[in-house]
């Protein structure tokens, strides 16, 4: 067998795969009930007069409001679907669909781990994970298995290789390592806590924990796949992720990848769990030698997937000058906790005679959605396509929307962000640099 | 900050207090360019020397308008209308400082809303007065009601017999009392137990004391911007000025309250003559350009202020007469609106959101 082969038609145990089949499907769950009952549904989707929408999806629709609680409901339905193993192909469908069409809504909301979420809700439609210890072998609706081919549990470690990976990568650059920003920033924001506190606030604790987080974060995918250093690369996946959980806001994310980088440990290991827990763990089941067969056209998109997963994060470098500044190519990158950054724009929206409307934000958009659009150039444009049907719809013959922006970085002075005399209204947003996005230029405001 | 949340920090500070034994050679204490400062003091600062006394000020000044309100209702005449009408000034000179601090127990009263609302809807007021009947929690009644409304009563005519009229004299006793109704539980609390509860709460999420002050701090100032210029100076209206729309249209002391708004806001930032923004700016060396952000905050507000300062007469008569001065001063309250929404909060490390975020 050469490698290749061994990576996709190796028999293994199924067991790691049930593991993360039930923990994903319960973390989505819980994440799904937990936004529900902070009021995000409403917050984010109903409130909302607009939504920002992603390059390519402008057509999503906006939903009625029940609309957006069927979504979560088929959410939630479909998560334990998953975690059960009941109806799993069309589970993972539905929660793969609603997930994502639900990230569609609004690009606000943009956040690397939802992405992540939505990748490996796509990856779970193909794979079997529930060829064990599922409502479905119960029922008889599929035939059991013991063994699935390497692919299976070989492109789950790959996608969670590759978000580690790629993330110690990204903070591979001056401001994380030099200047040990933005943590120089959050990490004294935090001196409120009890014992870290006084700790936190050292300026050599956020180089310590810059330096330590990127040799995490590009050390950790092999230190799991090496036996060895297994059990000391996972608990040190549970201490960084508690660690980044207690310090900042970031939601489910931790949880989601300390269940999920169980995946990583052996097969042994899973299928002794599983007997503890109630699973009939070691019994042996005969496995139809069909099912380890892998077509060519599904290698072929594997392969793509793969490459595309690859690429993507680095197509910020095709655009002139700094990403962090103009956030060309920043999305879908595996950029995470690597900027501190706040805008202000003063909309102003110009008619035939050229007399203007100053925009008042707080008429249009949420707290939230005003904090993201003043540092994304996309955005802004949306925005401005979106007041001038307004203000037009009001009467107004509107000639232009300009707008003074002014954008902080990582702890540098603000200063101008794009060039207030063009008209927003009047571009389309493409994958072209956006030459009206003024280059960072300290000093000058 | 939730329990399990504690747990989780008692569980991983070990382990970081662990790895930092090593580094602990040195005292920190003598390092240079380190600042000890505590949030908790400064909160603390905010509320006794700035929050607290701000209030009770505003109280005192409803109190003595409401004696001088009866006095005059019960022996009307023009010179105790010209008291009246002095003591409703000093309560709406009192208010400015007070506007800024609509979270907690101001927040649960909706006190801005309920105070300062313009310009008032007289319409509606005077079909409140023909009827007698009315409830100030109403919604038609949002724009009928507060400070605004009470100088309608007292300044839009200088026929003290008319303001005197039974009907008129109800109106205005009721809103004061409506008023009165939803300071006290503010005052209450402020002057109890959430003075302490506000230091306490020292983190830098949205929920924070900090995170409210500094959200709060620049809604309030948006508020001069937007409300209390740009609409009056048409900014909002294709530069059609709407200068009936200042916020204090009858007694023509807008520029009055602009000035101590921007003032009240400055002694905020800077806790009056305690630890402040400022101060926890300077303690995290926060820059702007070549100097302090700090520094640039408060040569900001100067701007604004002189800008402001220099309108030729009332504010209304400034946007009929020379509307390039008001733009001018727009223009520099805006330049403050930069630093106080981008750099100040982004260099606190402060949250304006709930939500998750990936760190960025």
């Amino acid at each position: 067998m050469t490698v290749i082969d061994r990576f996709i038609h190796k028999r293994l145990s199924i067991a790691p795969l049930v593991t993360f089949r039930v923990v994903f499907g319960f973390i989505m769950f819980l994440s799904i009930v937990r936004f529900w009952a902070n009021g995000w549904i409403e917050e984010q989707f109903i409130k909302p007069a607009f939504h920002f929408k992603y390059f390519g999806f402008h057509w999503m629709p906006e939903f009625a409001d029940w609309g957006y609680y069927l979504m979560f409901s088929l959410m939630a339905f479909s998560a334990l679907g998953i975690a059960l193993g009941a109806f799993y192909r069309i589970s993972a469908i539905v929660f793969f669909l609603s997930f994502t069409t639900i990230e569609l809504v609004d690009a606000t909301y943009y956040l690397n781990h939802y992405y992540f979420v939505s990748l490996v809700a796509f990856l779970l439609i193909w794979l079997p994970a529930n060829r064990r210890h599922s409502v479905d072998v119960k029922m008889g609706l599929t035939n059991a298995a013991d063994h699935v081919p390497a692919l299976a549990i070989n492109l789950i470690k790959f996608q969670l290789g590759l978000v580690y990976f790629l993330a110690g990568v990204a903070k591979l650059n001056a401001d994380w390592l030099f200047e040990a920003m933005p943590l120089a920033i959050w990490l004294p924001s935090q001196d409120h806590l009890p014992v870290i506190g006084s700790i936190l606030k050292q300026p050599e604790t956020a180089f310590a924990f810059s330096w330590a987080g990127a040799i995490y974060d590009l050390s950790i995918p092999f230190l799991l796949l090496i036996a060895r250093t297994r059990w000391l690369a996972y608990i040190a996946v549970v201490v960084f992720h508690l660690l980044t959980w207690s310090l900042f806001q970031i939601g489910m994310f931790p949880f989601i990848m300390i269940g999920a980088t169980l995946i990583f440990f052996s097969a042994d290991l899973h299928q002794k769990a599983h007997g503890f827990l109630g699973g009939n763990g070691g019994a042996k089941l005969p496995t139809e030698p069909a099912y380890f067969k892998i077509s060519m056209p599904v290698k072929a998109v594997v392969a793509v997937f793969a490459v595309v997963q690859l690429a993507l994060p680095f197509r910020h470098l095709l655009y002139p000058g700094n990403p962090f500044w103009h956030e060309q190519g920043y999305r879908f990158g595996w950029r995470v906790m690597l900027v501190e950054k706040a805008g202000y724009a003063q909309f102003k929206v110009v008619d035939e005679k050229g007399r203007k409307i100053f925009v008042d934000n707080r008429d249009f958009l949420t707290p939230v959605q005003e904090k993201m659009m003043s540092t994304q150039a996309d955005f802004m444009l949306q925005y401005a396509k979106f007041l001038k049907q307004h203000y037009s719809s009001e009467g107004v013959e509107t000639a232009a929307v300009n707008a003074d922006v002014f954008v902080t970085f990582n702890g540098r002075s603000s200063c101008p962000f794009i060039d207030p005399s063009v008209d927003l209204a009047s571009i389309e947003d493409g994958w072209r640099h956006k030459t009206w996005i003024l280059p960072f230029n300290p000093g000058k405001s | 900050m939730s329990r399990s949340k504690i747990v989780a920090i008692a569980l991983v500070s070990a382990l970081i207090a662990l790895s930092h034994a090593g580094c602990k050679d040195k005292d920190p204490i003598d390092e240079p360019g380190e600042t000890e400062f505590d949030r908790k003091d400064m909160l603390q600062n905010m509320a006794d020397a700035v929050i607290i006394p701000a209030y009770n000020s505003f109280d005192e000044s409803m109190k003595a308008l409401r004696s001088a309100h009866n006095s005059f209702m019960s022996s009307p005449d023009s010179e105790k209308l010209e008291s009246l009408r002095e003591a409703l000034n000093d309560a709406r000179v009192e208010w400015q400082h007070c506007s800024a601090f609509e979270f907690g127990p101001a927040e649960e009263q909706n006190l801005r809303l309920v105070v300062n609302t313009f310009p008032t809807d007289t319409a509606q007021v005077e079909s409140n007065i023909a009827s007698g009947s009315y409830d100030f929690g109403a919604a038609q009644n949002a724009d009928a009601k507060g400070l605004a409304t009470l100088e309608y009563l007292i300044f839009h005519s200088d026929d003290w017999m008319e303001a005197s009229q039974e009907a008129r004299g109800v109106y205005f006793a009721d809103n004061l009392t409506y008023i009165e109704d939803r300071l006290e539980p503010v005052l209450e609390a402020w002057n109890g137990s959430y003075a302490s509860k506000f230091a306490s709460n020292n983190g830098t999420d949205v929920g924070s004391s900090m995170g409210q002050l500094v959200n709060e701090l620049n809604f309030d100032y948006e508020l001069i911007k937007n409300a209390k210029v740009a609409i009056p100076l048409g900014l909002k209206t294709l530069g059609v000025a709407q200068p009936e729309k200042v916020e204090a249209f009858y007694s023509r002391t807008s520029k009055k309250l602009i000035l101590e708004n921007l003032s009240a806001l400055k002694q905020l930032f800077m806790g009056a003559n305690g630890l402040g923004l400022d101060d926890h700016l300077d303690a995290l060396n926060a820059k702007y350009e070549n100097g302090l952000l700090s520094e640039a905050i408060e040569q900001g507000f100067a701007d604004s202020e002189s800008k402001v300062n220099v309108l030729d007469g009332t504010l209304y008569d400034a946007i009929n007469e020379s509307p390039a001065s008001v733009e001018a001063a727009h223009t520099a309250i805006q330049n403050l609106v930069i630093l106080l929404k981008t750099d100040m909060p982004s260099q606190l490390g402060v949250q304006i959101t709930y939500q998750d975020n990936d760190g960025d």
